[in-house]
Formats: C-alpha cells, sequence, structure tokens
C-alpha cells in the first residue's frame, strides 16, 4: 500500500485508523449478535426502570411531612396536642391539665417544724392537716391543684361528718383513716364549726391550726380561660431551621418548647443541652477550611424542619447517589464486564477465529487495545444512554422550584464517568485475566468479582477503611463521593442537618465526603487522585495484556 | 502380482473406516487390495452384535449420578472440575465448617469471656439459622460461588460438546438426564452444605458434652434449620439448572447465577434503603429464603412485607427455574448445537 | 513486487520446536520461493506446528525462520504479503462472506469501499460470487473452505500458506479448491499447501515437502523422490520358526532380489518395490504354510512413510 506516494505518517495513521476501525466494529458486531448480551443490557435497563418506578411513586406521593419530634400527638385525648401543651406548660398525660385549664399558684406552707402554726386567709388550701375554722368555704371549687392529689379533695356535696358521732380517738391525726366514713371524706366536723383536715384538699376563708409534726400549703388557682385547641397539623414541621449561613450559635426556637421558662430554671440539661451556655440555640461549627464539621442542637429547638424543603432535596440526593454507586458501579460495572468483556481475546482463541485475525498484519498489542475499545464502544454508549435517560426524567420531576435540576446534570456525568472508569479498568482485567490463564481465569475472575462487591459495600459504609482501598469499587465510589460535594456543595450540610435535626433519608448512609483529598478537603484532589488510579490500573492491565498475549504461543 | 495397474495415477482406493471390522485395536482405516478395487468390489463389514444384558434403568442413572458427583475427588473417568475448582470447594468446605473449630475450642479453653465464643458460636435459633442462612459470608461469598461453580457446565457443556447426544443415544431418557444432572448438583451443594450444618450441630453437642434435655430443646431448631437449608440446595440448584440449560458456555451459567443472586440483593437493599419498603426482597432468592428461615426457626422477622409473599415467590422461583430446565432439555437437540 | 532482489520468501534454518518432551519440528532447514508446494506428511508429521512457525503463532525453540527476510514472531509486517488459511473451522458464522472477507481486509489499511470491492473480487474468484450476501453459518463446507481461501487472497499476497484446505470436503469442492490453487500457482505466487493425502497435493503440484515425525524426509519433484526411492534396497524383517523354507518362497517371487538370514529365527527379505513386496506377502506365507510370529520394516523412516502415503503398507 505504501507505493501510492502516501506520506509516510499520513499512512501509518490513516492504517492504524482503519484497522482500529474494523477490529472496533468486528467486536460490536459480535456482540451484538450474541443473545447474552442482549440479556445483560436488557436486564440493567430493566433494574434502572425498576428503580425509577420506585422514584417516581415516591415523589408522587410528595415528601409528606413528618412529625419529626413527635408533638402533633395528644396522648392524654384531651384535645390539645403535645406541642399546644408544652408552650402553655400543661401535661399532655393529663387530661384535666390542658391551656387554660385553672391552675395552681402556690402561697406559702406551714412546714413540719415552722411557727406559728396557725395561718389566716382565703386560699385554696392543699393537703391541709389540722383544725379550720372557717369564715366562708366555696363548695364549687372542684378542680385540684395536682393532678396527684386529686383524690384528697373534698366533695362538698356529699354532706358534712360530724367527729363527735364518729368518735375521734385522742390523737385523730393518727388513726382517722381507720373510720371508713372519715376516711371516704377526709374531714369531719365538730359541733363548734371547726373542721378537722386529715390531708384534705379544699378552698375556703378562714383560719387553719396545723398540729405539730404536721404541714399544710396554701395558694390560689387562677382562673381558666378557654384556649383554642389547636389542630395536630399545626405541630407539624413548625419548627424550621433558623440559620443564617454563618458558623457559631443560631437557631430559634420557633415554637416555644424550649424557652419555657421553667425549664431554662431547672438544671440546663433540656435548654442548654450542648452546653455552649446558650439557652436553647444551635451551634454550627467548622474547621479551619471552613467546611462544616458539626451541629449540635439544644433539645426541641428546630426540632421539626420543614419536611418538603429539606427531606424532598434530601432524598432526592440520595437516590441518585444511591442510584449511582449501587445500579450503576456495583451492578452493572461488574457485571457487564463479567459478561461480555472475559471473552474478548479468550473465546478467539478458544475457537481458532483468532487466526484469521492475527494473520493480518496487526500487531498483537493493538488487537488486544481495539477488542477493547470494541466493549468499551457498546458498554460506554448503553451506559451514557441509560444515564441520561435516569438523569433527565429525575432531574424534571424531581424536587425543586426550577423546570429541570441543572445540579444534578454534573453528579449524573460523574456517576456516568465513575461507571465508565470501571467498566474499563474491570474489562481490561478480565480480558488480561482471561488471557493469562484460559483455564482458570474464568473462576479467578468470578471470585474477584466477589471480593469487589463486598469491598464495594464496605466502601459505601465506611469509606475510610484501608482493606477496602485495594478494590476498584472503593476509588469509583470515592468518584461518585467527590463529585457529588463538588456539583452539590451543600450536600455536606444535607446530611450535617439530617444527623442533627432527625431527617431520616438514608443519605448519611449513602454519602460521605470523600477520603482520599490528601487532607486537604478539597474534592477535586479525590477526584483527580481516584480517576487516575482507575486509570492506571486500567492501562497496567492492558500493558500486561500486551506483554503476554504478545509472547503467547497461539495453538 | 503387478500393481502398476491401479496405483500410482490416483486411482487408489482408501476408505477411512467408520467402524472397523476387527475388535477395534488395530488402525481404524480398511485398506483395500489394489486389484479388487480395479475391478470393482463391495466389502462386507461385519458388525459384532453385543448381546449382553442392559443394567437395570437406575444402574444406568447411578453412573450418570457417579460421573459428576465422583469428578469432585477423581476426574478419572468422571466428569473434570477444574482443580481450581476443587480447591475452590474445598475452602467454601473449610469456611463452612469453621464454627466446629471455634466449639471445640471452647469445649477445651471455656467459653471465653462471657461465653463470648458460646455466643458467637454455639447453638442457639440465630446461629443455626447463621449457620445456612447467614449473609456474611456464607450467603454472600460461599454457597452462590459454590452453586455457580458446580452448576456452571452441568448442562451447557453438553450443549456445547454436543455429548448430550453421548447419553440420548443410549437408553436414558430425558427425565432420567435431567433428574440425574438435578441429583447430582443437590448432592455436591448438600455435602457442602447440609452436611457442614449437621456436622455443627452433632459435634456441638459432642464437644459440649450436652444431655438429652438439650437435645430435645434444639432438635426442633435443627430439624427448622436443616428444612431450610434443603430448601436452600434445591432453590439454587433449580435456578442454576435452568441458567446451565440455557446458556451455552458454562461461564455464562456461572456469572448469570451470580448476578440474580447479587443483583436482586443489592437493589432490594438499595430499594429498601432508599424508600423504606421491603417488598422488593421478593425478587431475591436468598431473601426469600432467610425469611422463610426466621419464621421456622422462631427468630424474629426482619422484613417487612408478608411472609406469605416470599413463601409464593419461593415456590414460583423453583417452578419457573424447573419448567425451564425441562423445557430446554426435552429440546435438547442430539447434535452439536 | 519485484522480489528478484529480496530474499527468498520463506527460509528456515534449522529450525526446531518442542511442546515440553514432544518434538513438533525437528532441526528443519528449507527455501522455497515461487510456484506451489506441497507439504505432506501424516497426522502429526509437523505440518500445522511448521506453518504455526512460519506464521509467528508460536516462537522457534532454536533455529530462525524469516519471511521476506523478516521474523514473523517479533515483527506482524511480513503479513502484509501473506495469506494464511488456519486449519481452524470456526468462523464467524453470523457473518456474511462479503463482511468476512471485506472486515479482514480493512486489516490491512484498506478503505471500506476498497475492502468491499476487493472481497467481491477475491469471492469471485474463489467461486462464491453469488451467495456472498449470505451469512456464512448457511455455508457447506466446502463453500467454507473457500471463504477461508477468499480472507487470504484479499490483500494479493506474494505468499499463501494454506493448511489442509481440503480437509473434509466432498470431491467437487476440492477440485474447485484445487483449480484456485493451481491458478495461484500460475500467477507466480509462492504458495504453501499441506494435506496428508499424496494424491490431492500430486493434482496440484509435484514440488513437495515431506515431513514425519518433525523431521524433513524428502524436499524436490515428487517423481524424483519416487525414483529415488524405488532404486533404494528395501529390506523386511519376518521373523519366523523356520526362516529357510520361508525363504524359498520368497525366492521365487519377482519383487524380491535377496534374501539374508541375520540371526537365529529371522529372515531378511531384499526388495526394490516395498509396495509390491507386501502386497505378496501374505499370500507367500499362507501357501507356504510357515508361521510367523512378527513382520518388521528395519528402514522405518522414508519408506514406510512414502509408502504409507503412496497408499501399501
Amino acid at each position: 500500500m505504501d507505493e501510492q506516494g502516501r506520506g509516510l505518517s499520513e499512512t501509518v495513521w490513516t492504517q492504524l485508523d482503519r484497522k482500529a476501525g474494523a477490529i472496533v466494529e468486528l467486536t460490536i458486531r459480535q456482540l451484538r449478535n450474541r443473545m447474552s448480551t442482549w440479556v445483560v443490557l436488557g436486564v440493567g435497563v430493566l433494574l434502572i426502570s425498576l428503580l425509577l418506578a420506585f422514584y417516581i411513586d415516591s415523589i408522587r406521593t410528595d415528601f409528606e411531612s413528618i412529625d419529626n419530634d413527635g408533638d402533633s400527638e395528644d396522648w392524654d385525648n384531651d384535645g390539645y396536642p403535645l406541642g399546644q401543651e408544652r408552650i402553655y406548660g400543661t401535661s399532655d398525660y393529663e387530661n384535666q391539665e390542658f391551656p387554660g385549664s385553672s391552675e395552681y399558684v402556690y402561697l406559702g406552707d406551714i412546714d413540719y417544724n415552722d411557727q406559728p402554726r396557725n395561718h389566716y386567709g382565703n386560699h385554696t388550701w392543699v393537703a391541709a392537716w389540722g383544725y379550720f375554722t372557717p369564715t366562708s368555704i366555696d363548695v364549687n371549687a372542684t378542680t385540684s391543684p395536682y393532678p396527684w392529689i386529686e383524690e384528697s379533695l373534698i366533695v362538698w356535696s356529699l354532706g358534712a361528718v360530724s367527729c363527735e358521732e364518729e368518735g375521734l380517738s385522742s390523737n385523730p391525726f393518727e388513726n382517722w383513716y381507720t373510720n371508713p366514713t372519715i376516711a371516704a371524706r377526709n374531714h369531719c366536723l365538730f359541733e363548734n364549726g371547726t373542721y378537722i383536715m386529715f390531708g384534705s384538699t379544699f378552698t375556703g376563708e378562714g383560719d387553719l391550726f396545723v398540729e405539730p409534726m404536721y404541714s399544710s400549703e396554701w395558694g390560689f388557682m387562677t382562673e381558666s380561660f378557654f384556649v383554642e385547641k389547636h389542630p395536630k397539623s399545626m405541630y407539624i414541621d413548625e419548627d424550621d431551621i433558623d440559620w443564617d449561613g454563618n458558623s457559631g450559635s443560631q437557631g430559634f426556637d420557633d415554637d416555644g418548647d424550649c424557652l419555657k421558662d421553667e425549664y431554662i430554671t431547672e438544671d440546663n440539661s433540656q435548654s442548654d443541652s450542648n452546653r455552649n451556655g446558650i439557652y436553647c440555640d444551635v451551634e454550627w461549627s467548622y474547621d479551619s477550611n471552613g467546611v462544616l464539621v458539626q451541629i449540635r442542637a439544644d433539645e426541641n429547638v428546630d426540632e421539626d424542619p420543614d419536611d418538603a424543603k429539606h427531606i424532598g432535596e434530601s432524598s432526592h440526593r440520595t437516590f441518585v447517589i444511591g442510584t449511582g454507586k449501587i445500579a450503576f458501579v456495583m451492578i452493572l460495572g461488574l457485571f457487564l464486564p463479567l459478561f461480555l468483556a472475559l471473552g474478548l481475546v479468550r473465546d478467539e482463541s478458544e475457537n481458532g477465529t483468532l487466526h484469521y485475525l492475527l494473520s493480518k498484519p496487526i500487531h498483537r498489542g493493538e488487537f488486544i487495545l481495539y477488542r477493547l475499545l470494541g466493549y468499551l464502544a457498546v458498554v460506554v454508549s448503553y451506559t451514557v444512554i441509560l444515564v441520561s435517560i435516569v438523569a433527565i426524567i429525575t432531574s424534571i420531576i424531581g424536587p425543586g422550584d426550577s423546570i429541570v435540576r441543572l445540579s444534578d446534570f454534573p453528579v449524573w456525568m460523574g456517576i456516568a464517568l465513575s461507571t465508565i472508569l470501571v467498566l474499563t479498568a474491570y474489562g481490561s482485567i478480565f480480558n488480561t485475566v482471561g488471557l493469562v490463564m484460559p483455564k482458570y481465569g474464568v473462576y479467578i475472575c468470578m471470585i474477584y468479582g466477589i471480593w469487589e462487591f463486598l469491598m464495594g459495600l464496605f466502601t459505601i459504609t465506611i469509606p475510610s477503611a484501608t482493606i477496602p482501598m485495594l478494590s476498584i469499587s472503593h476509588w469509583a465510589i470515592q468518584i461518585i463521593d467527590a463529585v457529588v460535594l463538588i456539583a452539590w456543595e451543600d450536600t455536606s450540610l444535607i446530611q450535617q442537618k439530617a444527623d442533627a435535626f432527625g431527617l431520616e433519608t438514608g443519605i448519611s448512609f449513602f454519602w460521605h465526603p470523600p477520603v482520599h483529598t490528601l487532607e486537604t478537603g478539597n474534592p477535586f484532589v479525590a477526584l483527580l487522585i481516584s480517576t487516575v488510579f482507575i486509570l492506571a490500573i486500567s492501562i497496567g492491565m492492558v500493558a500486561i495484556g500486551q506483554l503476554i498475549f504478545r509472547n503467547k504461543e497461539i495453538m | 502380482m503387478s500393481e502398476d495397474l491401479v496405483d500410482l495415477d490416483g486411482g487408489q482406493t482408501r476408505m477411512e473406516a467408520a467402524y472397523g471390522s476387527d475388535d477395534g485395536d488395530n488402525d481404524s482405516s480398511a485398506i483395500v487390495a489394489k486389484e479388487e478395487a480395479a475391478l470393482g468390489a463391495i466389502f462386507e463389514q461385519n458388525y459384532r452384535s453385543w448381546d449382553g444384558n442392559l443394567g437395570p434403568r437406575w444402574v444406568r442413572n447411578y453412573a450418570i449420578f457417579r460421573h459428576h458427583v465422583f469428578g469432585l475427588f477423581t476426574s478419572k473417568g468422571h466428569r473434570n472440575y477444574n482443580p481450581f475448582v476443587r480447591l475452590t470447594i474445598l475452602v467454601i468446605f473449610i469456611g463452612a465448617v469453621s464454627p466446629i473449630a471455634m466449639l471445640f475450642f471452647s469445649s477445651l479453653f471455656g467459653g471465653g469471656p462471657d461465653g463470648f465464643i458460646d455466643k458467637m458460636w454455639g447453638v442457639n435459633r440465630s446461629n443455626l439459622w447463621g449457620q445456612v442462612l447467614g449473609y456474611f459470608p456464607r450467603n454472600l461469598c460461599y454457597w452462590p460461588l459454590l452453586t455457580a461453580l458446580v452448576v456452571g457446565g452441568m448442562i451447557s457443556d453438553d450443549r456445547r460438546n454436543g455429548t448430550s447426544a453421548i447419553y440420548f443415544s443410549r437408553p436414558v431418557t430425558r427425565v432420567d438426564y435431567t433428574l440425574m444432572k438435578y441429583l447430582s448438583v443437590a448432592v455436591v451443594l448438600g455435602f457442602v452444605i447440609i452436611f457442614s450444618y449437621m456436622a455443627y450441630y452433632t459435634l456441638a453437642i459432642v464437644f459440649k458434652g450436652e444431655g438429652w434435655a438439650f437435645l430435645i430443646d434444639t432438635l426442633p431448631m435443627f430439624l427448622s434449620g436443616l428444612l431450610c437449608s434443603i430448601l436452600l440446595v434445591i432453590t439454587y440448584t433449580s435456578i442454576g439448572l435452568a441458567l446451565s440449560s440455557i446458556s451455552q458456555s458454562r461461564f455464562f451459567s456461572a456469572i448469570a447465577f451470580l448476578s440474580i443472586i447479587y443483583g436482586t440483593k443489592l437493589v432490594a437493599l438499595l430499594v429498601d434503603l432508599q424508600f423504606e419498603t421491603s417488598i422488593l426482597y421478593i425478587l431475591s432468592p436468598y431473601d426469600c429464603l432467610a425469611h422463610l428461615g426466621q419464621w421456622l426457626l422462631g427468630l424474629e422477622l426482619n422484613y417487612s412485607h408478608s411472609l406469605s409473599l416470599s413463601i409464593v415467590s419461593l415456590i414460583l422461583m423453583n417452578v419457573v427455574s424447573i419448567i425451564i430446565l425441562v423445557s430446554r432439555v426435552s429440546s435438547l437437540e442430539v447434535t452439536r448445537e | 513486487m519485484n522480489e528478484n532482489t529480496k530474499p527468498p520468501s520463506v527460509i528456515l534454518e534449522n529450525v526446531s520446536k518442542w511442546y515440553g518432551q514432544v518434538i513438533g519440528v525437528n532441526d528443519v532447514s528449507l527455501a522455497i520461493e515461487g510456484g506451489v508446494t506441497g507439504v505432506l506428511g501424516p497426522n502429526g508429521a509437523g505440518k500445522s506446528t511448521l506453518f504455526k512457525l512460519l506464521m509467528g503463532r508460536i516462537k522457534p525453540s532454536q533455529g530462525s525462520v524469516k519471511l521476506f527476510g523478516i521474523d514473523p514472531w517479533t515483527d506482524s509486517s511480513p503479513y502484509r504479503r501473506i495469506g494464511y488459511v488456519s486449519e481452524s473451522e470456526r468462523l464467524y458464522d453470523w457473518m456474511t462472506a462479503q463482511d468476512f472477507v471485506s472486515t479482514l481486509a480493512r486489516l490491512h489499511g484498506m478503505t471500506r469501499d476498497e475492502a468491499n470491492a476487493r472481497a467481491e473480487h477475491v469471492l469471485e474468484f474463489v467461486g462464491l460470487h453469488d451467495v456472498r450476501h449470505k451469512e456464512i453459518g448457511k455455508y457447506s463446507k466446502g463453500m467454507r473452505q473457500r471463504v477461508k481461501i477468499a480472507h487470504a487472497l484479499v490483500h494479493d499476497p506474494d505468499l499463501i500458506i494454506l493448511d489442509e484446505p481440503l480437509h473434509g470436503c466432498d470431491p467437487i469442492a476440492r477440485t474447485s479448491i484445487m483449480n484456485v490453487i493451481r491458478e495461484l500457482g500460475r500467477q507466480g505466487k509462492t504458495v504453501l499447501v499441506s494435506s496428508h493425502i499424496l494424491e490431492e497435493i500430486e493434482r496440484i503440484t509435484e514440488q513437495i515437502v515431506i515431513l514425519h515425525n518433525g523431521r524433513l524426509l524428502a524436499l524436490g519433484n515428487l517423481y524424483a523422490i519416487r525414483d529415488l526411492l524405488d532404486k533404494h534396497p528395501h529390506r523386511i524383517m519376518i521373523t519366523t520358526d523356520e526362516p529357510r523354507k520361508l525363504a524359498r518362497a520368497f525366492i521365487s517371487e519377482d519383487p524380491v532380489f535377496g534374501v539374508r538370514f541375520p540371526e537365529e529365527g529371522k529372515l531378511e527379505i531384499q526388495t526394490n518395490d516395498l509396495s509390491a513386496a507386501h502386497s505378496i506377502l501374505p499370500r507367500v506365507i499362507v501357501s507356504s504354510k510357515v508361521s510367523i510370529s512378527r513382520i518388521d520394516n528395519p528402514d522405518d523412516n522414508l519408506e514406510s512413510l512414502l509408502g504409507y502415503l503412496i497408499g501399501g503398507e
């Protein structure tokens, strides 16, 4: 051919080009003609469709608002949900107590050893032990100051019991309960109009004398007032995350369930659970590189964020990351080469068809490369098409204000890149193993596949573990982690928020910041290192394959 | 005796004899005497008929079975298992019986701090379940790989090499053929899975010197576990043989088996983690078995879908696989495909 | 393409190839240039090994192989001028002959159009023009062999190596393939054809190379070799209880010109025509009613090989 007067370089290059074209084309047609190729590619499409179906289903039902802190429940069935009762400081476990119910206010007491031991006033007397000489008695007071002493409340409508008739002992406070009539009413009435009270609770004006060793307390009941019952839905997403993007103390207790006075006066365990000395705040801490390290929230602050706003976004990202790592890199990335690349050269030499190809003026090393290129042409276009379809569908129906989520595309491109690199690396490894050990190669590839699978799972859960670094899947997953951080810078933030405010979307499982950043925390470094690593392995494997194939005697 | 008449001008007659008329230990070509050949001659082919007695059907079937199973130990006259495959199966077997070693240590040195060894490896519900159905490493590394290796060329090799003709040109029916292939695979899998399970239980009792009370307490659990392991062997054999019967290369069936086991599991896991529904686990043979096994052994179920779905799916998988297997074998050509 | 100044197409110098303990080719030296050469030898003689050495598929254990002066093991450039038909029976069954040949043509650096045109041309040359758009899987064995030959001719090579091109073909296919090979020879190309059947080679060429057990046995014109062979005395050794009685029966026969008794219980017959001697052997022995225990050919290489090839035993 070189007699035709063309320049040497041109001839060499165009000829190379044509040879490559011929072998690539042959390889593609060969793969296309195999049933198993279609089965495998079809199963891959099926898998992705299945995931998409689940995704669409979960989007269709919208991101349901979840009551993260559980304060929309009404445990005592008084019609006021926990959140509302918290704000009014009433208990959600006593249906007597509810917002607007009258409340007992303590005024004073006679302790076991106080002096003097009598007191006059118009009060609500609580657990009074002693002799009460009334000026007036409010027989309509039926509210117990504390729920746990409800039994001691005197029910005046039952009528009075005469102390003389019942026959009190010399020390009436000792054995009062032995008399069933008195025990049922907690009091009795002397003929002189003085009552003797056995730890009873009542309201009235008069003088109370308490015997030594006994005690009594008094106060008043506030007026009860009507408080409108809040619907439960008001306590879902009621305390969104307040953050202006800076570090330090942030956050505001929108629903007021942290700022309640009583809590603050107590031991700080609730209102300053992050121990930064500020009540009811959220501490956002950054490291020296300006990377968010931790979010520590006081209890009941920003505890129930807007799920549509936060969960929607983070579940969408979880889907993208999870699909990328597991469906694309681990399943497609591993099984496509197992089915398609293992026999690229090995099958040819087993069938004897290699003789046709090698009797042409083509270098054996070139031959391996072109075969791999042919395989890559099939799987790369397949991957790119599949990724594009998923990317377009999810970016249109995914959460967000814009019609298309443009920020998704770099991530999908990263996933495609990672998958393609994995396909290349596994393809060249399997091809080379098939060449070196035509007999045992396949078994080794199978065991190696299981190893990669295992290491991939490990990497997803604990990316910093050392042993998985010996696998390709580890580095491929690193690429996705890095690209996610590049395209969605706030993924760390979302993850931290998810952890700090109880937004469970799985993002903390599927995504971790990239590990191999050489201490810089820069995702580009991790992306570069991982890409170079996988490429180096691929090239190394092709080189080894070429070296061995060149010196291989073909029978 | 001049030969010039017939020789050198290309009229030489040679015949490659398909069947020798002698005992067959001579060379297989019949040389025609030249003079007669020039005039034309018809040669008698004397086939010696064999009038011995055919072995009964099950003796023939046993021969098929033996061919496949004994090949694990010696390839002389049996199916050749690649030495690498044998080695891997050995490693898997050792891995499967490793708890026995731990039990042995615990019987020698005591149960470790807080009975740690007994808790980890002793006989109890979850360990009996785990001995067969635990995910790591048994169902992640051991059983699928074992099945893939054993099942790989079981039928596909016959299709590829046309050796099925050797069976079907003899008095072996396709039913017997399928049955024996199935049995061979099941026995090899059973040897590793069920045998290691039984050895584990038995030796646990021996090493710990347990009495009748222990036996009575744990026997129902053991039997449930045994049932699980039999179901596992049956399911994996069905799926594996079905794949072997539809493929022409042993590697396709092996890799296809692995991809079914791992692929379904992983997709179901992905969906479970993201969308909080465990329903997709019914696609995964392993998870259906694990679900059923949890119920049989009285463990807490960690799948949120109904058990009956798993059982139905398990039955479906087996039925579909066997239908594929039977239909493929019945259409297996007696020539090389 | 003027080879006049160039080294001969094929040169083998003291080439040996062994696989472990087995010797494939043993100390073969050859130079071949122009015309059709038949490589003859029984199965296992080393014909395919020789061709694989020539094609750089395997590396010689000793000696050197040169095609157009280049070692094919390290350099694939001679393949530009070589067409090789391997003994492999497998082809890409799903491809049409046209696709198959043109795809392989493109590996010579032809453009798609050039390749298609060349493929059409060679397929016509081998007589497959009408069916060239049919898939190879539907071809008969003879057609498949011709597809293999077509792909080897597509780039108009100077040296064509055909490993058992007639294997498994019926007489019609055989004739047409032989015609193709003869035609190539007439065009002045160097053609190497292997076969284990002399009759096939005889119809193509008179120039032969005979291999046996990896050794080069004879080289040159078939008839010259045969004449040389006939002038050689041959010996047949018979082990018997009564050598002298048997000798009497033999000496009167035409092909036998002498007998000898090398040791006790043995009879050596000398003949000029080995096959004739062999053919009378059974009759003479039977009629002499002497029991014999063994017949040997002491000159068990060239003669017995040729005897095998020619047809007598």
